[in-house]
C-alpha cells in the first residue's frame, strides 16, 4: 500500500534491514497486537482504517519528531490496516540510537503519539457477535467553534 | 446551489451506514463550520462525534473557519484510536 500503512502482515525485517546503521548500540522494538479482552468483553477481531493520505503524512511527520526529539538515528513507524484476527500484529516501532536510554525514551513517546495523532480507527468486533468503534482521542489543535 | 462531498470515517460510516454524503448548499464558497451546521440538521444522530471531530481535506487539517468549495472533498477526522 505504502511505506507506512500495509494490508498485508508487517514485516519486522524488513524494517531492521532498514534501519541498519552502525553508529547505533541499542535497537528498541515495539510491537502493539490485537488482544482478546477489552474492559470486560472478549475480542474475536480488530478492523483497521484510516485517512490514508493523513495518516501517512502524519506517521512520516512523528518519525521525524522523534528522530529530533530524541537525537536517535532511526524511527520509523508501520500500522496495519483491514481486519486482523487475535494476536496479529497491528503496529511496529523500530528506534535506533546510540544507546539504550534515548532509545526506550523515543520509541515510548513515538507509539504514544501514533495513538493521539495519526487518523486511523479501530472496530472490535466480539465474540457474543457485535462490533463497536473504540473511544479515540480527538485531534483537538484543528477543533474550533464546535456546532 | 452548489453540493459539497464529505467523506466519512470511523464511527462515522457506523453512524450514517454510508462513505461519503452530499450536502447541498446555497453558495460557491462556504466556511467548514457551516458545512457542519448543515450537516448536523440533516444528520442529529452525528452531533454528539462532531462536537470533537476533525476536518481534513486531502492531507491537509483544517480549521473549521476554513472555506472549502464544492471541487473540494471534506473529511470528517472523529476522535483516532490506531495503535495497539
Amino acid at each position: 500500500m505504502s511505506d507506512y500503512l500495509f494490508d498485508t502482515d508487517l514485516d519486522l525485517h524488513a524494517l531492521l534491514a532498514e534501519t541498519e546503521d552502525e553508529s547505533c548500540g541499542a535497537l528498541v522494538i515495539f510491537g502493539g497486537a490485537v488482544r482478546v479482552n477489552n474492559e470486560g468483553r472478549t475480542v474475536d477481531s480488530i478492523d483497521y482504517s484510516a485517512h490514508n493520505a493523513l495518516a501517512e503524512k502524519t506517521l512520516r511527520e512523528v518519525e521525524q519528531e522523534t528522530r529530533d526529539k530524541f537525537q536517535v538515528a532511526q524511527c520509523r513507524l508501520v500500522h496495519r490496516i483491514g481486519k486482523l484476527a487475535l494476536g496479529e500484529l497491528s503496529v511496529l516501532v523500530v528506534v535506533r540510537a546510540g544507546h539504550r536510554p534515548e532509545a526506550f525514551e523515543a520509541a515510548r513517546w513515538a507509539i504514544d503519539t501514533v495513538k493521539k495523532r495519526v487518523p486511523i480507527w479501530k472496530e472490535e468486533f466480539y465474540q457474543s457477535g457485535d462490533s463497536e468503534y473504540l473511544e479515540g482521542t480527538p485531534l483537538e489543535s484543528k477543533i474550533s467553534d464546535r456546532p | 446551489m452548489a453540493d459539497y462531498q464529505i467523506e466519512c470515517y470511523g464511527v462515522f460510516k457506523r453512524l450514517t451506514q454510508v462513505d461519503s454524503l452530499k450536502i447541498t448548499m446555497g453558495a460557491e464558497e462556504v466556511q467548514i463550520k457551516e458545512l457542519l451546521d448543515e450537516l448536523q440538521k440533516q444528520y442529529p444522530e452525528m452531533t454528539d462525534t462532531l462536537k470533537v471531530t476533525a476536518c481534513a481535506i486531502g492531507d491537509e487539517l483544517l480549521s473549521r473557519e476554513s472555506t472549502i468549495t464544492p471541487d473540494k472533498t471534506l473529511a470528517l477526522i472523529p476522535p483516532v484510536s490506531g495503535g495497539q
